[in-house]
Parts: structure tokens; sequence; C-alpha cells
């Protein structure tokens, strides 16, 4: 089995692409089966990464490719850039990687998306299965709060019922624009665990000057596309693993009204919620607007968490935007429902970011001898919380997982999984994929 | 690539990404190693070189002295990241004051590492 790994940068996509197809596509022997690329925002244009594609395409011998463009990435043997390319290709009879497929307007309509995940699962007959999927992520430009303005309206506060069909109908428009936020991500997930797959993992591309991002698959490059694979094989097994930066827990809050459909809150502990977000939080709204505003005013550091009854506490990003009295959370409707309403913050830290990538790699790897792979989603506001300690993560994952073993992070701008039956849809988080084998063989075990 | 082409290619990719308005490689006694600049500069932008250039050499000291790899200086105009390279050598970056400070030391950090490579 070859898997490569490999990171450049340069101010020009073609050279970063020509130096990646000699360091990772050279180095393998023959053909790739299967290649997942990674670029950065900055080349802006669709043409740019289009060309990109095609040369890696042509070069490697395979369309069998997916990826993305994501605000950073690394691979195990770089440092991480915010200007070039990564990539990890694979070559293994011993991994079945299906041709991958891809569904575009997946904002609008995540189960068809999900349907063509589900058949790829379907074709699979090995012991152990996995898949790997991106979707667009969250893009709020300055005019798609203008659109959410009617949410703060009398009406809106006093017929919540009604209103929240309203909240669906304002979301499926932004995402016909391709606004929003990712909890479209949340129904892929569901309908996946409907069909039986038990575990996946999956992560949203992002620019976060809120432009646009891209997914690939083959010679394709899509605006708001879901592209995935399955993983298969009889002799790797795959773990999964994921977690965030919960050491630093402070005050809890009181999701108390709001318009889950649209994941809107009218109001915290009964209070208007904007001021009584940034007063929990004690920062003026001067202050909050000038240090967030980079960030289409999702307040990063202050991470909020709600405990869900089928699952752990699940963490979300919260934005107040200075046009709007609400604040937007990125909570599935879903998850709103089976929660206690309490919220709690985890202020982040960049020792705590570390010490997470750790732990989601070390938990990951855990019940594989030797790892051969490892894939990772880490968000987009952790990077920006680490800054240039992101490196730091990465070797943290490195001493996880083994020196030499290959693995390849995304910063993105949402991170989901399924592990062991369960759906975790998180902010602020990283999840990991880690493919390798068992000293002893594997044994089906009858309960 | 020689490491003259070598340096200079990475500093203009520096001054490739939008918000970045010039990179330069100081020594540390203030002298010019290389330097790269978007195509359209203004006054202010001369004065801030002027000002690091002036400035250099107590900054490299002070980071010697308190063994530290990285300063951002927030200026009225401008953002200024200083990275130590090696032993004689600082990485300038000059980028707009709203630049994400978080995503251009993660390439400044990285550009250092590459510019080290060819001294």
């Amino acid at each position: 089995m070859q898997i490569v790994a490999g990171t450049t940068s340069h101010r020009s996509i073609h050279t970063a692409t020509k130096h990646i197809i000699n360091d990772v596509i050279g180095d393998i022997n023959g053909t790739p089966d299967f290649i997942i690329v990674a670029y950065t925002p900055n080349y802006r244009e669709k043409k740019n990464y289009e060309e990109a594609i095609t040369k890696l395409c042509e070069e490697s011998g395979t369309d069998n490719i997916i990826g993305g463009t994501f605000p950073a990435i690394a691979t195990s043997n770089d440092t991480p850039t915010t200007q070039g390319c990564s990539a990890i290709a694979f070559q293994s009879s011993e991994l079945e990687i299906q041709p991958p497929v891809s569904y575009s307007n997946i904002r609008i309509n995540p189960e068809r998306g999900a349907d063509k995940l589900v058949k790829l699962f379907k074709n699979n007959q090995k012991l152990n299965t996995t898949g790997f999927f991106l979707t667009p992520g969250p893009n709020f430009p300055p005019d798609s709060f203008n659109d959410m303005k009617m949410l703060d309206t009398i009406f809106a506060h006093k017929f919540r019922g009604m209103f929240n069909q309203v909240g669906k109908l304002i979301n499926r428009n932004m995402g016909k624009k391709g606004y929003g936020v990712t909890s479209f991500a949340y129904k892929i997930l569901k309908k996946l665990l409907e069909n039986g797959v038990h575990n996946t993992l999956g992560g949203a591309t992002v620019d976060l000057d809120m432009r646009s991002c891209f997914q690939f698959q083959g010679n394709d490059i899509f605006q708001n596309a879901m592209v995935g694979t399955t993983f298969a094989s009889d002799s790797l097994n795959f773990g999964h693993s994921w977690t965030f930066d919960k050491s630093n827990r402070s005050k809890t809050f009181e999701i108390t009204n709001g318009l889950k459909s649209s994941g809107y809150i009218h109001t915290i502990n009964d209070k208007p919620s904007k001021e009584e977000f940034l007063n929990v939080i004690n920062i003026s709204s001067e202050l909050y607007e000038e240090e967030f505003k980079g960030t289409a005013y999702a307040s990063l550091l202050y991470l909020s968490t709600l405990k869900s009854k089928n699952q752990e506490n699940l963490p979300f990003v919260s934005l107040c935007h200075p046009i709007l009295n609400g604040v937007i959370a990125t909570i599935p409707e879903e998850i709103l429902d089976e929660s206690d309403k309490i919220a709690e913050f985890c202020t982040q830290s960049g020792i705590g970011v570390q010490k997470s990538a750790y732990q989601c790699a070390k938990s990951a790897v855990q019940g594989i001898d030797n790892p051969a792979f490892g894939l990772f989603i880490n968000c987009s506001n952790r990077l920006l919380i680490a800054g240039d300690k992101t490196e730091e993560e990465n070797k943290m994952i490195t001493e996880a997982l083994g020196a030499d073993v290959p693995f390849m992070t995304v910063y993105s701008g949402g991170e989901f999984s399924i592990i062991n039956h369960k759906p975790v849809y998180a902010a602020v988080s990283v999840h990991g994929l880690v493919g390798g084998y068992n000293k002893s063989p594997q044994k089906n075990v009858v309960f | 690539m020689s490491s003259k082409l070598g340096i200079n290619s990475e500093l203009q990719d520096l001054t490739h990404l939008e918000e970045v308005e010039a990179s330069i490689l100081f020594r540390i006694d203030g002298n010019v190693v290389d330097s790269s600049f978007k195509e359209e500069y203004s006054h202010k932008l001369l004065r801030t070189i002027q000002w690091c250039k002036a400035n250099v050499d107590k900054v490299s000291l002070e980071m010697k002295s308190s063994n530290l790899k990285k300063v951002t200086y927030e200026l009225s105009e401008f953002c200024v990241i200083f990275y130590v390279v090696n032993n004689i050598t600082i990485l300038t970056t000059i980028s707009s004051k709203n630049a994400n400070l978080s995503l251009l030391s993660i390439e400044s950090k990285r550009k250092a590492l590459l510019i080290a490579n060819y001294l």
C-alpha cells in the first residue's frame, strides 16, 4: 500500500499544482487509485481551480479525485499554509475506494445528495467501511443579513410557530443564493444513519473572507455541492473520533425562545438575545464588532455548547450582526429539539486546541495497532485561535499516530461525523478518521 | 533555484496575498537583504518601511534577549509582523490594518522557515 501526502505553497496555483504533482503523485509508483486535494481560497477564480484540477487529473491518470477550498491546509510532513495546495494520494489493493460522487445544490436538497452516498455504502461488501464527504460551508456575505431582518419583527416574536415556516423559507432562499449555515449536513448524517451507515467523516469548505468556496470531484468544480466517497477494506480497520477544547468552561445561559427552523434566537435568559449574549460574555457591542467583523461576526472565542439527549455536549457558533436584534446560532433544528436548551460557554485557548487535537487522534487510533493514514477535519475557527501555533496541533497528531504516518488536515467551516451509529454535528471542533492494521486478525463476533 | 531567486519568490508569494503590502528580509543591522512590494504603494507605506528599517535592530535585539520568535506591531495604518529567520535575518511582513493576523502569521512563519533553508 502506498499513501503519500504533501503540502506546497506558491502565489501561482499552477506552480503550486506542479509541485504537488512532483511531490505527491510522483512518489506513487504507478497511477494512484484516489486523491484528496485541498487548495486555499486565495486563487479566487473558478477558472484557476478548473485548470489546476484538470492538470492534476491528466498528470495523475485518475479522475478519482475529490477536494475543496479551505482557509488553511496541512499534511503530516509539512507546515500549514494559507496559500497553496495539499494532497494525499492512495494506491492499494487492500483499500477499496469507490469512484467519488457529487450532488450539486446540496443546501436545498441534502437528502438526495445523501442518497448518492448511501448507494456507495451499499455497493461495498467489505468487512470495514467508512465514508468521507465535503460540503459547502457557512457563507454570510454582507447582503445576506438583510434577508434575516424580518425574523426580528414583532410578528416573528409573537407567532413563532408560524414564523418557523417563514424561517424555513428564508433559509431556503438563502440556500439558493449559497448563503447560510451548514445545518443541512445534519440531514445528510440522519439519512446515512437511517440507511445503516455507522461511521463516516465530513467537513465543509469555507472562505473566511466570505467569498466563494469550491468543491471538486474529478474534473468538475462546484460551488454548492456535496462530494464524497467511501473507503472499504477487509484488512484495514477505520477509527473515528471527535473532540473540542472543553477545558475552560464558564457561564451557562438558557436559550429561552427562538425560531428553531432558522437557528435564530430571540431571547436568552428571558431577555433580548443579542444584549444578553454580549452581557454574558461581558463584552461591549463596539468591541464585539471590532473583534469579530473579520469573521462574519461569529464569536469564535466564546464557543457555546448544548447538551443533547442523544449525544454529548455539542458545540455551536453564535453570531451577532449589528443590524439584527437576535443571535444566529449554528444549531440544527433536530438538535435544538432534543436538547434541554441550557447552553454553556467554553472559552477556547491555544493550548486547549492543541491538546484536543492530540485527544482526537489518540482516540481515533485506539484499537488500531499500525496506523496507515489519517484524515482530519479541523475547524477554521480553531485555526484563528491557534494562529502560527497551528503547526503544533499537527505535531500533536503526529505524536498520537506515529512519526511516519501520512495524514492530511483541512481547516473547515463545519465538521460532521457518524461515529458508532451516532451523528455528530459540531462547530469549532476537530474530527478524525484513521485507517490501519491490527496485529491480530479481526474476528466477527455475534452477540 | 538559486538562493537569491528562491528568497525573492517566497517574498513575492507573501506580497501576492491580498492584504500584504510589502515583505522585506532585513539583516538585524537594518540592511535590506531582499524585498517585494505591491505594484502600487503609498507614501504612508514608505514611511512605515522607514520606521521598520530604523527599528529592526532594536526589535531584533529585544527578540534575541527575550527569546521571541515573532513580534507584531499594530500601527495606525498598517500591521507589521517581524519573524525571526535565523541569527542574522528577520522577515518583515507589512499588511493593511484590517488583515487577519492569525492567518497571516501562519504564512509568515512558513515563509520564514522556507527562507531559512535558502540562507
